[in-house]
């Protein structure tokens, strides 16, 4: 029987790991390198790396990362972030990714899926929807957006959903941006309106802060596959966290770290939100 | 098509790996060629198995040049892409002399992945172009009457009929991952293993020296390098290794 999966998302913005909080702050975590590692012995079933401030920036995900990665990944590996051009797609394949992930062609270049999923197939080519809750009680409605939250597209998650399916997509990677960092869940309903609209593979992120949520994006939301991005890094306490909590309490502690945890809230379980 | 490799790949993929490090050490008697015909996911073949041959001593090499495949102990043929395309470039490439002879008259133990596997059959729905024609049988787009996603995305198991020997080592479960649209109808006791999505179809055969299979075994984690130790192993046992020795 086909296995539902279990596919962890890794953030980057340019060479380092980060955690993302509604599209808006992010924390770093590190080098992709341990990450890649300790998730490739953590049996999961695919990784998706995605450089998200590659299209903002006009560049693209760094090849060497890219290359450097895959030679320890024996598990499915996406890419995304600039990935907007034929040549630099035959070049991340030559690097070892397997599948790409886009997001911004399909407002600038929409023909770029179809030339894409035509060269190398269907299953190649994943798109990443990235959709708000826009609207309150009945009229509200899952808008789309691109550039990390920033340019609305004017279309629903599930219309783009399948106009995307039309144009040769072969999964839809589908993330909250209410949700993000947000620890409460997946948006169950944005789910649905995308698994009921669409006969390819969709991939829920977005909101799981516990292990228990991840279930939940196949048992209530209809896809077949499981993200998830921040919970899969140092979710527990760290010793920065613990340290910035000391110091707030009027302690005398010594923060040599970059990140200070300055402006950063804390849950319930004191960690970094 | 251009037969369109980069020939400048292989020398920046050996800084820094301890993996290829180790490969320089082996004995050098038996050399895993990949065939390189510029289309498909080469790097991540030549990743699985050149994690394989750190254990094993083996030699890895991608090539698109007919006097290192004619060299080689045995060919992988990989490929991600579709099936016209994928012949026309070994064409290009002017390959398939090549192969025919090593595998056909020479019996050199080759192995396709994915669309590499689906090359081995007669022909296929998703191109004009004839395949290999070294298995019996035909590519078939799934049947769109199943009331499942296309494509076959993901990790299924698959149910092994003979040559249970290929999967040596998988404790447990035996699932693979799985990425295509297309897939090969073919009967007889050269299938060694099936997978069910939606109707059971093959997804992994043997006929002598030819082997072929439908899933990622460079993506399929402990299990897939498994596939590929084994492979390798019974091909540095195979008749026309000895008489290269």
């Amino acid at each position: 029987m086909i296995k539902n999966r279990l596919i962890p998302c890794v953030l980057l913005k340019g060479d380092l790991v980060v955690q993302s909080f509604g599209f808006e702050k992010y924390l770093p975590i590190g080098r992709i390198d341990a990450v890649i590692e300790f998730l490739m012995n953590w049996d999961v079933d695919e990784i998706v790396v995605i450089d998200m401030d590659a299209s903002l920036q006009k560049r693209t995900i760094d090849l060497g990362i890219i290359e450097r990665i895959a030679q320890k990944c024996f598990l499915p590996l996406t890419i995304g972030g600039g990935v907007k051009d034929h040549n630099f797609v035959a070049e991340l394949l030559k690097v070892g990714a397997d599948k790409v992930v886009v997001n911004s062609v399909v407002v600038e270049d929409p023909d770029f899926i179809t030339r894409i999923s035509e060269k190398y197939g269907r299953q190649f080519v994943t798109v990443s929807i990235d959709a708000k809750k826009v609207g309150d009680g009945e009229n509200s409605k899952y808008m789309t957006f691109t550039n990390n939250g920033k340019d609305a597209i004017g279309e629903t998650a599930a219309e783009l959903a399948q106009r995307v399916e039309k144009l040769g997509a072969g999964e839809i990677f589908l993330n909250s941006i209410d949700r993000d960092g947000s620890r409460l869940g997946y948006d169950i309903d944005l789910l649905k309106s995308v698994s009921s609209a669409v006969k390819i593979p969709v991939i829920a992120c977005g909101g799981v802060g516990k292990a228990g949520d991840l279930a939940e994006a196949i048992t209530l939301g209809g896809c077949q596959a499981a993200s998830a991005a921040n919970i899969f890094n140092h979710t527990e306490l760290s010793t920065i966290a613990g340290k910035a909590i000391m110091r707030e309490k009027g302690l005398p502690i010594r923060i040599d770290s970059n990140v200070k945890y300055q402006d950063i809230a804390f849950d319930h379980l004191d960690r970094p939100i | 098509m251009n037969c369109a490799t980069d020939s400048g790949l292989k020398n920046n993929s050996s800084g820094g790996v301890k993996i290829t490090e180790t490969t320089h050490r082996s004995n050098g008697n038996f050399k895993a060629v990949i065939v390189d015909y510029g289309v498909g996911n080469i790097r991540s073949v030549e990743n699985a198995l050149r994690a394989v041959a750190t254990q094993s001593g083996f030699d890895v090499s991608v090539s698109k040049d007919p006097k290192a495949l004619q060299e080689a102990s045995c060919l992988i043929l990989p490929g991600v892409g579709a099936f016209g395309d994928s012949m026309r470039a070994l064409e290009a490439c002017e390959l398939i002399p090549t192969l025919e002879e090593e595998v056909l008259n020479k019996k050199k133990p080759l192995l396709g992945i994915c669309v590499g596997y689906q090359l081995l059959f007669e022909s296929s729905e998703e191109g004009e172009e004839k395949g290999f024609g070294w298995l019996p049988g035909k590519v078939v787009h799934f049947d769109p009457s199943i009331d499942m996603s296309v494509p076959h995305f993901g990790w299924n198991d698959i149910q092994v009929k003979n040559n249970d020997w290929l999967f040596d080592d998988i404790d447990g479960e035996k699932n693979f991952y799985f990425a295509h649209s297309y897939h090969a109808q073919t009967e007889g006791d050269h299938v060694v293993a099936t997978c069910d999505y939606g109707y059971e179809f093959p997804v992994f055969v043997r006929k002598d020296n030819i082997f072929g299979m439908q899933f990622h075994p460079e993506k399929s984690r402990n299990g897939g390098l498994s596939v590929l130790r084994n492979f390798l192993s019974s091909a540095e046992k195979s008749p026309t290794q000895k008489e290269m020795q």
